[in-house]
């Protein structure tokens, strides 16, 4: 029997070098075939090497020149960041406003989203959700000057009320902001949390509930895990956004606000009018890098807890 | 499957090609500007020739040019008469004429006919005087208000409709008697004459009238309320009805007496060339002419060019490039080319600035290999427009092209950043305009070259006011030098004038003449934004670090001064106008302190025959009074205009140079006196001398609201004198960049306004400084 056996493996064996072969061959074949999508990919990769990676390259470059690019100045620019005070003001400023916002938005919007899930017609209010995004900054800028301005609507109130009035734009400007980002995102972001629970099976949560859970333990032990991918992609969208608020900033209180609400792009965008390239360029590749680690770090959080 | 994989991969082809073509796109704009850089040379081009004006002064040549029998012919209106020129080979001959003596006119414009029949608009004082004073009286009465101590008339509705104020319109007979029309003198807003002897008007209501030359009867021919104050330029059967502040233009058949309806391409090009609405200031504000060409065609002439329009075209085309021409040339009388007639054969003559020139089409004619020099500046200037005229003359090789920053609503940043992309992209101008820029932060950046090598070719053997023209000057070299300069004053009683020596005296003369005369001084403001920008510049000094910036701890009592200053004028919202003049001057407050009326004035002086002469009669009018050059009395402040710079990556530096030897240059500066004050030696002495061709006053309006013309009177000896010796002193330039001055005029104007406290207002100056200064 054995040797039967080993005769059949052997047979086997002897059949399969030649189909191993054939599968080689058709796998080299399916690789050719699979290399036909490259040039499918050119011109978005064109597109991206030449509007996103030489520019960046290029900045790169400039952050170790003068100015207008006459000399090497070597690691001078990153030395002047480092010791310039409107740079340290806007990354300070900058990072409490992500640090602010993302939790806010984050909680705020799971909290909506959760609430929203239970009713039966979500669907028909889910337009209504991206309504912000639909606004154009310029204006919904224009309402937040009616509102907020020195002599706007919401200080035309208190002054009739016989309270104070209160510079909105002026040392309470971080918190218009914050408002404002908030206002602006909140619903595409409840919208993204919403899709999260809605593909969750509904077997998990059913089964759940036959063995007891209540809702409170449904949200920690079945949504909650669940939606660790959507918590993934929220908080780089909402990152990623949280440095994009400066048009709101810029049209609000111009190139020069108040210093709460002085930006990196502020002083990039002021860098750029005053020339002084090379420190933009020098910033610029420090920003990256710092939005890169983070990223990164991110991913690598995810990924651990995936595997 | 296999179609669909070929279709997407000649898709994707194309993606790839188009992007290919953004490539070879900028290299293919590039190649057009090395072309434009380089060489040019094509047959066939209308050739400019200036005809013999001797025998006109400069102040006779804004009038309008009549063709009729083959001959071109203009009048100027004088006292009591005119003169007549008339087209006689390459120049013109002129003839005085009289009018009927027994009519007193002072005629503004005045057309005529080679049979003798003309017509005309005059002024009649004791007519006007009294038309005002009827007018004010009504509206006093209607108000049931006091005398207007400021002295501002308001026209009333009745005016603007034309009141009859027995004062006709008048046409000239060959005899040269004064017929009466049946038209009121103060509707008539524009009239021209035709070839085949009509006379057409133009009224304040937008009335359309054609004139019977013989009986003076008129007829309506269209009405269209909307047309108020339109000019009329008539081309065969057409009436083309025009206002540089509409965006439109109106062509009306006078045969039928109908609109016509399909003109939107000259009603584009109107609206993109000449009309108010698309420029972003007054001083974009230009003459431009419109005359008949061959069959239903118009040629159109302004600063940008001469173009050709065929009613019920799509399209107006340009003919003449202004830019490269005298067409381009402006000053004070002449903000642009003021008329242009067709003498037929390709053939036009252009009335200007520099003269009266003739365009005559030769298709022999080779264009010149030309070099390309790119000159910029943030905003326009009549004064840089007029050098770029003189140095195309003097360099017929070279191209200039002139940028501009700040146009079409661009801002500032905008402005500034085209700028830098320009010349890290190998792009740079060649000469900068650095009126409004960082110049020191441009310096520090090294986008300019240092000049001082350059000294001994750009300043002119005349010599040069070295405190204003070379003010930049510093220990590691000069990066720019002033075309011209303006330089503050102040006049009051003598009395008063010893306590001023800052704006914080200024300000509290101003009180105390308020409380003691009880009524507000006569500042002139047009504007909150205006009064600011006015002592910006004439006590800038005060807040003034010297680096471009403003010192933030002296800032509050400026602003408080501005503020008293601002409260004393008595200014309003009803007589607000949202003017906010580049060469800002309140020569009526100082006109009025001739008068004695009031009691305090202050300004910037630009030129000398409007300016200079104005406040030095202030002397020769009220002995009482007295002037001074300098508001803050510690320093000889002034602002330097016209900053012109070589920019370190030009690779036409010859050219810049060249550009900044005509600056200074006699021949430039002599060419524009009557509006600014000259930095090249000669050209301010020639100023100094009795000019009756630069004769000037102002109509001002009494403190009992009378309107009074005020002639300037020239210096005498003791007053050049002391004029020599503050230019001879100069030693404190005011000079802030345009984000800064805007900022303190926007922060100032809200505070004098009483939109925001004293505390706020330099808050917000401040804080802007300092986040500025950590930069």
């Amino acid at each position: 029997m054995r040797g039967a056996g080993n005769a059949a493996a052997l047979d086997i064996g002897r059949n399969t070098a030649p189909g191993t072969a054939a599968a080689l061959k058709k796998n080299r074949k399916k690789k050719k075939t699979d290399m036909k999508y490259l040039p499918f990919l050119l011109p978005g990769a064109a597109g991206v090497t030449v509007f996103v990676l030489l520019p960046f390259a290029d900045s790169v470059r400039r952050s170790f020149f003068t100015p207008l690019g006459q000399a090497f100045s070597g690691m001078e620019n990153y030395r002047e960041i480092f010791a310039n005070e409107a740079f340290r003001l806007a990354v300070k400023n900058t990072l409490l406003f992500t640090g602010v916002c993302l939790p806010l938005l984050i909680g705020i919007s799971f909290i909506i989203a959760y609430m929203l899930s239970g009713l039966k017609r979500v669907q028909l209010i889910r337009s209504l959700l991206l309504f912000p995004m639909a606004i154009p900054t310029a204006t919904m800028v224009l309402i937040w000057r009616v509102l907020f301005s020195d002599h706007g609507y919401i200080n035309g109130i208190l002054a009739a009320h016989g309270a104070d009035t209160a510079g909105f734009l002026g040392s309470k400007a971080f918190w218009v902001l914050v408002g404002s980002y908030i206002w602006k995102n909140l619903g595409y972001t409840v919208l993204l949390w919403l899709t999260g629970i809605m593909s969750i099976s509904s077997a998990l949560s059913e089964a759940a509930k036959t063995d007891g859970a209540g809702s409170v333990r449904c949200l920690f032990y079945i949504i909650m895990p669940n939606l660790r991918p959507t918590l993934y992609t929220i908080t780089i969208i909402s990152f990623l956004n949280s440095f994009k608020v400066f048009r709101e900033a810029y049209l609000l209180a111009g190139s020069y606000p108040h210093e709460s609400i002085y930006l990196l792009q502020h002083l990039f965008n002021n860098w750029f009018v005053n020339m002084d390239i090379g420190k933009m360029a020098a910033a610029s590749v420090c920003v990256f890098s710092v939005i890169f680690i983070a990223v990164s770090l991110l991913k690598a959080v995810w990924d651990k807890e995936e595997s | 499957m296999k179609i669909r994989r070929t279709a997407a991969m000649v898709l994707s082809l194309m993606m790839a090609a188009s992007a290919a073509g953004c490539a070879s796109g900028s290299g293919s704009m590039s190649e057009t500007a090395n072309l434009n850089s380089e060489v040019q040379l094509q047959k066939g081009r209308y050739v400019e020739k200036l005809l013999d004006t001797d025998v006109l002064s400069k102040q006779d040549l804004p009038c309008e040019l009549l063709q009729a029998g083959g001959k071109t012919y203009f009048s100027v209106p004088g006292e009591n008469g005119f003169a007549q020129y008339t087209s006689e080979g390459e120049g013109f001959v002129s003839a005085q004429e009289t009018l009927d003596p027994s009519q007193e006119i002072t005629p503004s414009k005045l057309q005529m006919l080679p049979d003798g029949r003309g017509a005309v608009i005059y002024y009649d004082m004791e007519a006007l005087s009294s038309q005002f004073g009827a007018a004010d009286e009504e509206t006093e009465a209607a108000e049931e208000e006091t005398a207007d101590t400021t002295g501002d008339f308001e026209f009333s509705d009745d005016t603007m409709n034309g009141i009859d104020t027995g004062v006709r319109f008048k046409i000239i007979t060959p005899e040269r008697k004064l017929m009466d029309t049946d038209l009121d003198i103060s509707e008539v807003s524009d009239f021209e004459l035709t070839e085949d002897g009509s006379l057409y008007v133009t009224s304040i209501n937008g009335r359309l009238y054609k004139v019977d030359l013989d009986t003076g009867k008129s007829k309506l021919i269209y009405e269209d309320a909307e047309l108020s104050m339109h000019n009329i330029d008539m081309a065969g059967k057409y009436a083309v009805l025009s206002n540089i502040s509409d965006d439109k233009v109106t062509v009306v058949d006078t045969e039928t007496g109908e609109a016509l309806d399909d003109t939107a391409a000259l009603n584009e090009f109107w609206k993109d060339n000449i009309a108010l609405q698309g420029m972003d200031s007054y001083s974009e504000l230009q003459a431009y002419d419109i005359c008949k060409g061959e069959e239903g065609t118009i040629y159109i002439v302004c600063t940008s060019g001469l173009y050709r329009y065929v009613f019920g075209g799509n399209k107006v085309e340009q003919l003449i490039d202004g830019s490269s021409t005298s067409l381009s040339l402006t000053d004070t009388l002449h903000p642009g080319p003021s008329s242009v007639v067709y003498e037929g054969d390709d053939s036009f003559l252009v009335n200007c600035a520099a003269g009266i020139v003739r365009y005559k089409y030769d298709p022999e004619a080779e264009e010149t290999e030309r070099t390309l020099m790119k000159i910029y500046s943030l905003e326009k200037s009549d004064k840089l427009t007029t050098a770029i005229s003189t140095f195309r003359r003097a360099n017929p090789d070279v191209e200039v092209k002139l940028e501009i920053g700040m146009k079409n609503g661009k801002t500032y940043e905008d402005a500034v950043k085209e700028l830098l992309t320009e010349v890290v992209s190998d792009d740079a101008p060649d000469a900068i305009v650095l009126d409004g820029l960082d110049i020191d932060n441009l310096k520090e950046k090294g986008l300019l070259k240092d000049l001082t090598g350059y000294l001994p070719e750009i300043t002119p053997s005349e010599g040069l006011i070295e405190g204003a023209a070379l003010w930049n000057r510093q220990e590691d070299g000069l990066y720019s030098v002033a075309g011209s300069f303006a330089i503050p004053s102040v006049a009051c009683d003598t009395g008063d004038l010893d306590k001023i020596h800052d704006l914080k005296d200024t300000a509290d003369v101003a009180e105390k003449q308020q409380k003691d005369s009880g009524h507000s001084i006569n500042l002139d403001c047009q504007s909150p934004r205006g009064f600011m920008k006015n002592i910006i510049e004439s006590y800038g000094n005060e807040i003034s670090d010297g680096k471009n910036s403003a010192d933030a701890s002296k800032l509050r009592d400026f602003y408080e001064s501005c503020g008293r200053l601002f409260g004393a004028s008595g200014w309003t919202e009803d007589i607000a106008g949202d003017m906010e003049s580049n060469d800002y001057i309140s020569s009526q407050t100082f006109s009025s302190l001739c008068l004695d009326d009031y009691h305090l004035a202050q300004g910037m002086l630009y030129n000398y025959p409007g300016h200079i002469n104005c406040i030095t009669s202030v002397r020769d009018y009220n002995e009482k009074a007295e002037y001074r050059y300098g508001g803050d009395d510690s320093v000889h402040a002034f602002k330097p205009e016209l900053n012109v710079g070589i920019c370190s990556k030009s690779d036409k530096t010859e050219e810049a140079k060249k550009f900044l030897k005509v600056l200074l240059s006699k021949e430039n500066q002599n060419s524009y006196v009557d509006t600014l004050l000259p930095v090249n030696e000669e050209s301010f002495k020639v100023n100094l001398e009795d000019r009756e061709d630069l004769s000037a006053g102002s109509m001002i309006f009494s403190s009992t609201g009378e309107p009074v013309y005020l002639e300037y009177k020239n210096t005498n000896e003791a007053e050049e004198k002391e004029l020599m010796d503050y230019i001879g002193r100069l030693d404190t330039a005011v000079v802030f960049d345009a984000q800064t001055e805007q900022k303190l005029i926007e922060s100032g104007a809200k505070y004098i306004c009483g939109d925001i406290t004293l505390d706020e207002a330099v808050n917000e100056v401040t804080s802007f400084l300092s986040l500025r200064n950590k930069e």
